[in-house]
């Protein structure tokens, strides 16, 4: 049955050769799948590290990687790509998760445990659920200012992918993906340090 | 903000960050012109630009506007041979650049050296030279060393991946299972190319790269730093202050040691994501590295395994001493991992320990788990279900408990005047020997006038009480023989010492009464045969009044009236003074009857089923067994010299398993022990005892000598062939029940052993649907003995798990054998299915039946649980089997013996359910089913 995803989930992202990220963007019957393994696989690794629930979206998204695609028949464009949906689909997650914790109080499934996110490269700190939400809607705000730096910071925030391969999915230079980056960060960070958005 | 004003605050502000400190303000004056709000805005970002929290990894630091030209341009041919790619990346190394060899047509990545290193030269081809003798998955080959066009270069292999150092910048720290797979190659590379003598000296994550499929590459092994010792202390050298050792960076002292605290530093570093030190300069480097203690990992992140962390920390030790002895003794404190792949890919023979410690990731998937546990549910459930269809009608048993047959008896000696005191009775089942292929067997019963004790004169065997141990030569000694009806078939009656006349009368009054309960029957009155017939020895007799055999002929289910007298043919087993024979006919079989009586009371008697003329059978069977049975044992004698030259070869080369071997045999003596205490009859004669006790002590240490003679001879070629197959079985003779992988075995074991014994049921069942040929019965009479007594029950199990695991070794070292001597694996298996098939028909019923049941069924799922399972899983699966058949099974509850049937089942159900437990063990996955969240 694992390995009968595997290969739907492989053949989708190679049918998808050549395509830009809107293509990619349209590829509905991916999200659901990789949605669903990030969410199995976010709560497994909360319930294995009780004390302190941090949760890697890049390490889990790499890890719904390894889970939901046949390496050996993969081309290799389709990392790519499966990593441009597996960072909308972490974002989502992420915010869908902060939103519900912030909203309910006691009895829902992930209640019991507080999610604190690690998100490196930005604060070199965990990020609580108000940070969380601060920066998804920051990213927002960004993406309406600049749609493509926005898709940027999502994918190397949320799936860790890297310059070169972000430069390759949204048909860039590396230089202007690595100016938008250093860019962006200083500016996601100045929103956060300003506390609410302006 | 509009569109155009950010992207131009965005242009500004990454402009302004290229500048130097004193270059800021004039460039925002001139950028910004008079625009104060643009420029406030650009300054708020450059406030936020850097956190001084955050280290850059190497690959990220290709800043824009720091890239310098390259060498080479892309599709330039250097030295005529090979075409440049693209850069790779540069250091105080020299530039990499990945290249395209024109004349291998292969893809090569090539290192051009800084003219600094041309000054060691010979060094440096000292080092290549040795690093090119180092072979291992882990390990970037060196291929070649070049002077061309003025250049100095190296060739490598090309990684097409990503380094360390990037992929942590990318993902920080990396997963738990990732973490230890990666940390297992790292330091089998390093222990491989220490192997050759070869030392890194710069080992750090930007020299280690990850290839597409994870696999970890270490590069620039041995020239990296080539001349360190050259280049002044704390100098502006390009190696990494940052992952070297204390000693290395103090005098430039490099060693395995230096090289296993880098790999501390880097190991640090994958599980926590961060650098252990952070430092400015070289020198700050330095002090760190010699008087900063590393905070544990484990202090920065949770769940880090223990094992792992200790080998780090010790890694870390400033002493050099205090640090592993090796790369290779780091490998073997790591937890888990793939050590065994490392020996297998040095051509070595794995030790046990590796071999036990291989194969972490093999363990069975939660689901899985619990669906071959179910699978062995249904499986037992249909071996109940079916455990009385494979009798084509009842057993003949089921209405007859033990207790009822003794009753049984008791009538029958009453009924026969032979009411001897019984001080000691002892009973069980025998097979009819006068029936071909016997399956019902007989009830023997006996008693004595004093306790019974067993004689046993094979003092190597375990004295038990039978039909013919003690021997009856005790005066009062009765044996009789029952079948299923209860019909007496054979009686050996010791008559009491002469001197006793009170038992001749009470016999003469027994047969008086007889006399007058058989009075109507006078007429069929039988005679005895003339005196002529008896045995010559017979002294004259004192009573002369003909015998009455009648009671005993009702006694033995005969109709009188179909009795014909004949010539007694047997000589009676004890002296006699009266004799009679008779034929008859029973259930469509003749029978022949011979009875013998002495001084008026019956000694003998035995009603034996002929059997019609055995068809001329084109293979003597008989005779080739008994051939068999001879060239067997010259043959055990061939093998035990030939296992004690292998077991000597293999002891001198250091190969044999001592410490398996040893636990291996103290098992077996410990269970051949206990199973003696249960399975023996003992005496009360304590001398006796002792003796006996000495006599199987010896065989059962004969026995373990020969077990560790095979142990230590087969072993370690299994394991040098096919070591995956003993990673459990190596498990848990270290006494790691609690193991998944052990689970695993043990289920798929279970699962399988239940599979073969439901097969033998099948094989029966088929045939019988068929009509192919009178299955007849299953092998009850051994079954039946172990409802008999629980402790016999437990000895045979024991003995089953014992005999399990001896078969299980010899098959796995006879499949290994076939491998070593046909060079193909599947030669192997094909041959070892084959032989293995056959041996299996053979014992079935139907040839073509039992081809498909027993060969297939259970030759072709043997090779396939050896093959894919390994040694612990077919040792339990032939144990489960064994058990499986030792016992009765029967949906007939009532029957005295379905509780028996039922334990065996309810044991081998325990077993599942234990194994599953450990299979689960350590499975957070097992989201669906675990109830433990």
């Amino acid at each position: 049955m694992e390995s009968e995803l595997k290969t739907q989930v492989t053949e989708i992202l190679n049918s998808l050769q050549g395509g830009t990220l809107d293509d990619v963007a349209r590829a509905e019957d991916l999200m659901p799948v990789v949605y669903d393994e990030l969410r199995r696989l976010a709560k497994a690794y909360l319930r294995r590290e009780r004390s302190d629930h941090t949760l890697q979206p890049t390490a889990l998204v790499h890890e719904a990687y390894l889970r939901l695609i046949d390496q050996d028949r993969l081309e290799w464009q389709g990392r790519t790509h499966f990593f441009a949906v597996g960072a909308q689909m972490m974002r989502r997650l992420l915010v869908d998760h902060a939103r519900k914790r912030g909203r309910v109080k006691r009895g829902g499934e992930w209640q019991q445990v507080s999610l604190g996110v690690v998100v490196t490269p930005l604060l070199g700190r965990d990020l609580d659920h108000d940070e969380l939400l601060a920066l998804d809607q920051s990213i927002n705000k960004l993406g309406k200012l600049d749609a493509r730096q926005a898709k940027i910071v999502e994918l190397r925030f949320f799936a860790g992918l890297e310059v070169a391969e972000v430069a390759e999915l949204l048909g860039v230079s590396k230089r202007t993906i690595e100016g938008n980056w250093t860019h962006a960060r200083a500016w996601l960070r100045r929103e956060l340090a300003s506390g609410a958005p302006a | 903000m509009t569109l155009s004003r950010h992207a131009r605050v965005r242009d500004i502000f990454l402009a302004a960050s290229e500048q130097s400190t004193a270059n800021l303000e004039p460039f925002l004056d001139q950028a910004c012109g008079g625009d104060d709000d643009l420029r406030r805005e650009v300054e708020s970002l450059l406030h936020h630009h850097e956190d001084p929290t955050q280290v850059e990894p190497a690959s990220r630091s290709t800043r824009p506007g720091r890239r310098r030209r390259t060498r080479f341009e892309a599709g330039h041919v250097f030295a005529g041979r090979y075409r440049i790619v693209n850069e790779l990346g540069r250091g105080g190394m020299g530039e990499v650049f990945r290249a395209h060899d024109l004349v291998l047509d292969e893809p090569v990545a090539i290192k051009f050296l800084p003219a600094t290193g041309r000054q060691h030269l010979e060094q440096l081809l000292n080092e290549v030279r040795m690093a090119r003798q180092v072979s291992h998955p882990n390990v970037c080959r060196v291929f070649d060393f070049g002077d061309a066009d003025g250049e100095t270069f190296l060739t490598m292999e090309y990684v097409d991946g990503e380094n360390l150092g990037s992929l942590l910048g990318r993902i920080g720290r990396l997963p738990q299972d990732k973490l230890l797979e990666l940390a297992h190659q790292l330091t089998a590379g390093l222990a491989a190319a220490h192997h050759r003598g070869v030392l890194h000296r710069d080992l750090k994550p930007a020299n280690i790269m990850i290839d597409g499929r994870g696999r970890v590459r270490i590069t620039d092994f041995g020239i990296a730093t080539t001349g360190v010792d050259a280049i002044p202390t704390g100098g502006a050298r390009a190696g990494t202050p940052a992952y070297m050792a204390p000693e290395q960076l103090a005098n430039g002292e490099v060693s395995e040691q230096s090289d296993l605290y880098s790999l501390g530093l880097v190991l640090h570093e994958m599980a926590t994501g961060r650098p252990v030190f952070e430092a400015e300069t070289p020198a700050a480097y330095a002090e760190l590295h010699r008087s900063a203690t590393p905070t544990p990992p484990s202090r920065q992140v949770d769940h880090l395994d223990p094992v792992l962390e200790a080998v780090i920390v010790q890694c870390l030790e400033k002493d050099p001493r205090a640090r592993p002895a090796s790369a290779k003794a780091a490998l073997a404190e790591l937890p888990g991992g793939d050590r065994l792949q490392l020996a297998l890919d040095a051509g070595e023979t794995p030790s046990p320990e590796v071999v036990a410690a291989a194969g972490r990731n093999d363990a069975l998937q939660p689901f899985h788990a619990w669906a071959l546990a179910a699978l062995l549910v249904i499986l037992l459930g249909t071996f109940l279900g079916l455990g009385d269809r494979a009798f084509p009608g009842r057993n003949p048993w089921v209405d007859t408990p033990p207790e009822v047959l003794i009753n049984r008896a008791d009538i029958v000696l009453s009924e026969l005047g032979l009411e001897f005191e019984a001080v000691d009775r002892a009973w069980g089942f025998v097979p009819n020997f006068d029936v071909r292929e016997d399956e019902t067997g007989l009830f023997w019963y006996r008693q004595g006038t004093s306790s019974l004790e067993p004689e046993h004169l094979f003092a190597m065997e375990v004295p038990r009480i039978d039909f013919w141990d003690p021997p009856p030569h005790e005066a009062g000694m009765i044996r009789l023989l029952l079948d299923p009806k209860g019909n007496l078939t054979y009686l050996h009656a010791v008559p009491k010492e002469p001197e006793e006349e009170e038992g001749k009368k009470e016999e003469g009054k027994s047969q008086d009464s007889q006399n007058q309960d058989s009075q109507n029957e006078d007429s069929n009155r039988l005679e005895t045969p003339p005196s002529d017939t008896t045995p010559p020895l017979v002294s004259p007799p004192k009573t002369t009044q003909a015998f009455d055999w009648n009671a005993t002929l009702r006694a033995a289910g005969f109709d009188l009236d179909t009795l014909q007298t004949t010539t007694p043919r047997k000589t009676p087993p004890l002296f006699a003074d009266q004799r009679a024979a008779w034929t008859a006919r029973r259930d469509n079989h003749n029978f022949q009857l011979e009875a013998a009586a002495r001084e008026g009371a019956i000694v003998f008697f035995e009603a034996v089923q002929e059997e019609p003329e055995e068809p001329e059978s084109f293979f003597d069977f008989y005779q080739l067994w008994e051939g068999y049975l001879s060239i067997s044992q010259v043959l055990r004698l061939l093998l035990v010299v030939a296992a004690i030259v292998l077991a000597r070869l293999n002891l001198r080369a250091g190969r044999g398993d001592l410490r398996g071997a040893r636990r291996v045999v103290l098992i077996v003596i410990a269970m051949n022990l206990v199973a003696w205490v249960l399975e023996a009859d003992h005496l009360s004669d304590v001398a006796g005892e002792i003796f006996l006790f000495e006599a199987n002590l010896s065989r059962i240490l004969r026995d373990a000598l020969i077990v560790w003679l095979a142990y230590i001879a087969l072993e370690p070629t299994v394991r040098r062939w096919w070591p995956r197959a003993l990673i459990a079985w190596n498990r848990l003779l270290h006494g790691r029940l609690n193991d998944p992988l052990v689970g695993k075995s043990l289920l798929i074991g279970s699962v399988t052993g239940t599979w073969w014994a439901l097969a033998t049921q099948l094989d029966r069942l088929i045939t019988q649907w068929l009509e192919l040929e009178d299955a007849g019965e299953l092998f009850i009479l051994s079954q039946l003995e172990s409802a008999l007594s629980g402790r016999l029950l437990f000895a045979r199990i024991l003995t089953d798990c014992i005999q399990a695991a001896g078969t299980a070794v010899l098959d796995l070292f006879f499949l290994v054998a076939l491998r070593v001597v046909f060079k193909r694996w599947w030669l192997a298996i094909v041959l070892f299915v084959v032989a293995n098939g056959l041996l299996e028909t053979l014992e079935g019923i139907h040839p073509a039946v039992s081809w498909a049941t027993l060969g297939l069924g259970i030759a072709g799922v043997t090779a396939f649980i050896l093959v894919r399972f390994g040694l612990l899983a077919y040792a339990c699966a032939l144990f489960c089997y064994y058990v499986l058949l030792s016992a009765p099974i029967t949906l007939q509850f009532e029957a005295w013996f379905a509780e028996t049937g039922l334990f065996v089942l309810v044991l081998i159900a325990a077993i599942g359910a234990l194994s599953l437990r450990a299979a689960l063990i350590g499975r957070p996955m097992a989201t669906a089913l675990d109830t433990r969240f």
